[in-house]
């Protein structure tokens, strides 16, 4: 322990900090002036070697896919003998952009109506008193609980006696609310102060208004990592999609990838080409909601 | 006659909560309460006779050896992969939320693992495991000895623990990044104010503020570590939880009796399934009554 | 307590669904291990014509099902074949559906548990008998497929398709295990392709390179989990004059002496001699392909991906090096009926393409694209296949290859994983850990077995 364990040694320190409110959360000593660059330095040379660490295996995914077939085990980053035929081989003979498509059309969907139905129920659960509540969270949250493996044949005998196999609806539909999604919001809900809904209540707002206009807008960085989240987990489901799908056409993109490994091995240079291609939506889709998690901070005005 | 305003707020509770509630149990509950009835037969999905046996599949769970040594495996991965992954990335969320410039950039760094193809991700950690591989170069350029990782099964479990730590990492940060910036910054001006450290900030303010966050990645992370299955398939050897069992976790056993089993022992697999979820449940109920104690109630 | 891989109770409905087939069975796993016989090969001078099915006729328009797993050169050309089908009978049109091959038993249980499926499944032979167990499959025509004839044109290992009375299935093609060998690496080592088990460790040994302790090229590629546990199980034991098994697929053998000295001689590739290592490139396959391996047990398959992914390797294939006998694995994928066309003109149109697919016009085109080899005894004569270097060894395997009889795959192959680890890594000595083996097999076998005798 050294001197931030002395709370009151460095009061003026503390109130340089006051412009960027959010280095509080620090540990990070800050005796004087001319240290800070320097430990702001090291933070981010820190966080870019760890950053480099963690990206590494998607780096070599990359490279992998650059390099002919012949060469995907020759463990060089960069490609001996770069070329894009993977990616052309893969365009070409494979319904890609079809794929690409369909996983485009359930991942966009169904995370809008998780989005909707998660921030509805957590709001609910969490801000409302009624006969059954922790009952009905407890059922929902257990629905996390079984592993998807169980389900997939009630699942399926549902989807041939309703005639939804091979469509998007079939695909979709385990997924278009999760319990994952409803717990998230219940716990960013939890801290949305009452006042403000009851305020809200005394001016005539409808129950719906205030979760839409009020609540919902406060907890604005948990829903945007709720839409990451239900987007990635959608774009890559394999296992349901697997067996729903029976066209080709139908495919979704982690279904198409899967049919490049066969009984005699797997066509790694494909696959990377691939899996590189299907993470590009994910990056866009992360960038853009990653800033709607530094606005949240625009929430400071909430009066406790 | 006039419903008191409480009474207005059921009502209104249970239409906003009637859609997602017929969903859940059509679709989930229905389904799971299906795989409870399977566990009380000899159920083979391909078999024309699914004779009913009572708890026989419950007595034979209890009796199996290799169900017990996943069972404590699964332990394993949870005892040692959440701690270290919630460790992990709350420092790593208060580094990245401390940035000013380039935030966008290195918040991809962090969340570009779990974005990663399941099928590539686990290519390239089994190759950088390998005796020849990445780890292997760095541990004999230090001097120490080599290590057998996935081949070795005093270790191959936390090989896979580093791979699922390090893959769930970009989840768990960018839920703490929700979290801290969810946290009024008057809160923090506040104690700035006041005079308080980085530290005591931090303990006093940040952390109760963040106890619904952390909640929440505890509790997911247990359940979803109380299920790891698909790195488990993917980087064990041979798949099936080797070397000598040490990697095998429940579903991947259930997974075995259900669907690489033949005949199929879906009925076994549901018993264990079930017995499975009964511990997670407990597990869970016990964790949202002593973690998140007051917002609870 | 007991070690379990999904061990069912007394009440096992596949013991009593087994009844039907009961004796019949016995007689079918006995005949499924035997060799080919020298009177096989002279049995039919040239090619059949195949199956006569003039006398079955669809009495309508009629769209059957084919399902079978994702190996790009059998999909591709089945859909060039059905086109083939189609034009010879124009009523019947075939719908071909394929999923990855980790996923075959999950894609199939879930089809049938809602009443659908399809109706003609290509299987894996070792699952024949437990799907005949479940009344999944439905017997071919002996009218159509006379006994005869199969038991005399077709190599002896397909008798592995018959359950008692009946067969279930129909191969296109068969396998079997060969020596992968790299040339350049055994020409700088100044050794000759190995044709014994002493010249094998010898090669081994010459080819293997390290760079101190790390291995830059292993002499042997170790890969238990792939086809190692067949190696050993059907073709060392019974290379080193041991039966693995009982002539009716009862007993397990392999903890007599020279099963343990078979198993002693593999592990010894690696604890020994010291030319291979566990995870090496992370598979056989792959290190060999990377020309990082001398010698490797595979499958005639692989040639083809090696031509895609490798086409520089120089290589060759030469017949598992034997011992007191020769002896090599043998395995098929068949075609069979499921209880889906079980009657009326889809079970006609299932047995015509059948019939269609098992013809030697279509194995024909079947080896050249796949690498597989012709299940006709005759025809894998042809001069075509002969005269293929990579082909010829895997053909030349034929007289003495062997089809395992299996009762659960996927268990039956852990156990011999589980031997070799239990030796490898916890140092039991190999006897104990034989008998282990054998042990948890023979559990397997009288299972499997008391289901079919409760009859």
């Amino acid at each position: 322990m050294t001197s931030e364990s002395l709370p009151h040694a460095q009061p003026d320190a503390v109130m340089d900090q006051k412009g960027t409110t959010r280095q509080a959360a620090s540990t990070v000593v800050q005796k004087k002036d001319w240290r800070r660059p320097v430990a702001r330095f090291l933070l981010y040379l820190i966080l870019l070697i760890g950053g480099l660490g963690m990206v590494f295996p998607f780096v070599w995914m990359v490279a992998s896919s650059l390099k002919d077939a012949s060469d995907i085990y020759s463990l060089s980053l960069i490609p001996p003998d770069p070329t894009l035929g993977n990616y052309r081989e893969v365009l070409n003979e494979t319904p890609f952009a079809r794929w690409f498509f369909n996983s485009l059309v359930v991942a966009l969907i169904t995370t809008a109506s998780v989005a909707f139905f998660d921030s509805l129920v957590g709001y609910v659960l969490a801000k409302f008193r009624f006969p059954g509540r922790t009952v009905i969270f407890l059922l929902m949250l257990s629905t996390l609980m079984v592993p998807t493996e169980m389900l997939v044949i009630p699942w399926f005998v549902m989807s041939i006696n309703l005639g939804w196999t091979d469509s998007y609806w079939g695909i979709m539909f385990p997924g278009v609310i999760s319990a994952f999604g409803i717990f998230l919001m219940r716990q960013f809900f939890m801290g949305v102060p009452n006042d403000l809904i009851d305020a809200a209540r005394i001016d005539g707002f409808s129950e719906f208004r205030i979760f839409w206009k009020i609540a919902l807008p406060l907890v604005k960085p948990a829903l945007a990592a709720l839409c990451i989240f239900t987007f990635l987990g959608n774009w890559n489901a394999y296992i349901w999609p697997l067996i729903v799908v029976r066209s080709e056409e139908m495919r979704t993109l982690p279904v198409g990838i899967a049919f490049f490994s066969s009984e005699a091995g797997s066509a790694f240079h494909l696959i990377m080409a691939a899996a590189a291609m299907a993470t590009i939506p994910v990056i866009i889709v992360f960038v853009i909601f990653q800033r709607q998690i530094i606005k949240g901070i625009a929430l400071t005005g909430v009066k406790g | 006659m006039r419903l008191t305003l409480e009474r207005r707020k059921w009502i209104w509770a249970y239409l906003f909560l009637a859609v997602p509630l017929i969903f859940f149990l059509s679709i989930r509950i229905g389904p799971t309460l299906f795989a409870f009835w399977m566990s009380l037969h000899e159920w083979d999905p391909i078999a024309l006779d699914r004779p009913f046996i009572g708890l026989e599949n419950y007595r034979e769970v209890f009796d199996d050896e290799v169900f017990w040594k996943a069972f404590r495996n699964t332990w394993i991965y949870v005892v040692v992969g959440v701690p270290a992954g919630l460790l992990f990335s709350l420092v790593v969320a208060l580094g990245l939320q401390r940035l000013i410039r380039f935030v966008g950039f290195y918040r991809v760094l962090y969340f570009i693992p779990y974005i990663t193809s399941l099928v590539a991700v686990g290519w390239v950690w089994r190759w950088m495991y390998t005796p020849n591989g990445v780890f292997n170069d760095v541990l004999s350029r230090l001097g120490l000895p080599q290590s057998g990782f996935l081949g070795d099964p005093g270790t191959a479990i936390y090989a896979i623990i580093a791979t699922t730590v390090w893959q769930g990492l970009g989840f768990q940060i960018v839920i703490f990044l929700a979290g801290l910036e969810s946290i009024p910054g008057d809160y923090l001006d506040a104690a700035s104010v006041d005079g308080a450290s980085g530290w005591q900030t931090f303990r006093d303010i940040v952390m109760p503020l963040l106890n619904p966050t952390i909640v929440f990645l505890v509790v997911t992370g247990v359940i979803s570590n109380l299920q790891v299955f698909t790195q488990i398939r993917s980087m064990s050897s041979a798949g099936t939880g080797g070397p000598l069992d040490s990697t095998i976790s429940v579903v991947l056993y259930v997974y075995q009796a259900a669907f690489q089993s033949l005949p199929s022992e879906m009925g076994y697999a549901a018993a264990m399934m079930v017995v499975l979820f009964v511990v997670i449940l407990l597990i869970t109920v016990v964790q949202l009554k002593f973690l998140s104690r007051g917002a609870y109630d | 307590m007991s070690k379990s891989r999904f061990k069912t109770s007394d009440t096992s409905i596949n013991r009593r669904t087994a009844l039907k087939y009961g004796a019949g069975a016995a007689g079918a796993a006995a005949l499924a291990g035997r060799g080919w016989s020298a009177a096989a090969q002279e049995a039919t001078p040239a090619a059949s014509a195949g199956f006569d099915l003039s006398g079955m006729e669809v009495s309508g328009d009629v769209t059957i099902e084919y399902w079978q797993y994702e190996f790009e050169s059998k999909t591709t050309l089945v859909e060039e074949l059905i086109t083939q089908f189609n034009e010879a009978n124009p009523g019947i049109t075939v719908r071909q559906r394929n999923f990855p091959y980790d996923d075959f038993r999950q894609q199939v249980a879930a089809a049938v548990q809602a009443g659908e499926g399809p109706d003609v499944l290509n299987v894996f032979y070792g699952w024949i008998p437990a799907y005949v167990q479940q009344q999944f499959l439905q017997p071919l025509s002996q009218d159509a497929f006379p006994h005869d004839v199969i038991e005399s044109e077709y190599f002896p290992m397909v008798q592995a398709a018959r359950v008692g009375e009946e067969y279930y299935a129909l191969p296109t093609a068969v396998r079997t295990l060969g020596l992968f060998v790299n040339n350049d690496l055994l020409e700088a080592a100044g050794v000759e392709p190995p044709t014994n088990w002493e010249e094998t460790v010898e090669v081994a040994i010459a080819t293997t390179q390290k760079d101190g302790d790390n291995f830059e090229v292993v002499g042997m590629t170790w890969d238990i989990g792939g086809q190692g546990h067949h190696w050993w199980r059907e073709c060392l034991i019974r290379q080193n004059g041991l039966l693995p098994y009982s002539e009716d697929n009862r007993e397990v053998f392999w903890s007599e002496p020279e099963g343990v000295e078979a198993f002693e001689w593999l592990a010894a590739f690696l604890l020994e001699h010291e030319v291979t290592q566990s995870g090496f490139q992370t598979d056989g396959a792959t290190a060999f392909q990377n020309g990082a391996a001398a010698l490797h047990v595979d499958g005639s398959y692989r040639v083809g991906a090696y031509t895609t992914n490798a086409p520089e390797l120089n290589y060759s294939i030469v017949p598992l090096p034997g011992n007191v006998e020769q002896a090599s694995f043998a395995s098929f994928w068949a075609n069979t009926i499921t209880r889906n066309a079980a009657e009326g003109d889809k079970n006609i149109a299932a047995h015509k393409f059948i019939s269609f697919l098992s013809s030697p016009d279509v194995m024909r085109q079947w080896t050249p694209a796949t690498g597989e080899l012709p299940a006709l005894s005759a025809l894998a004569e042809e001069e075509q296949f002969t005269s293929d270097e990579k082909l010829a060894p895997f053909i030349e395997s034929l007289p003495f290859s062997y089809a395992t009889f299996l009762v659960d795959e996927a268990a039956l192959r852990q156990d011999v994983i589980d031997a070799f680890d239990q030796v490898i890594l916890n140092g039991v000595d190999a006897a104990t850990a034989v008998a282990e083996a054998e042990a948890s097999t023979q559990e397997r076998l009288d299972e499997y077995w008391a289901a079919i005798d409760e009859g």
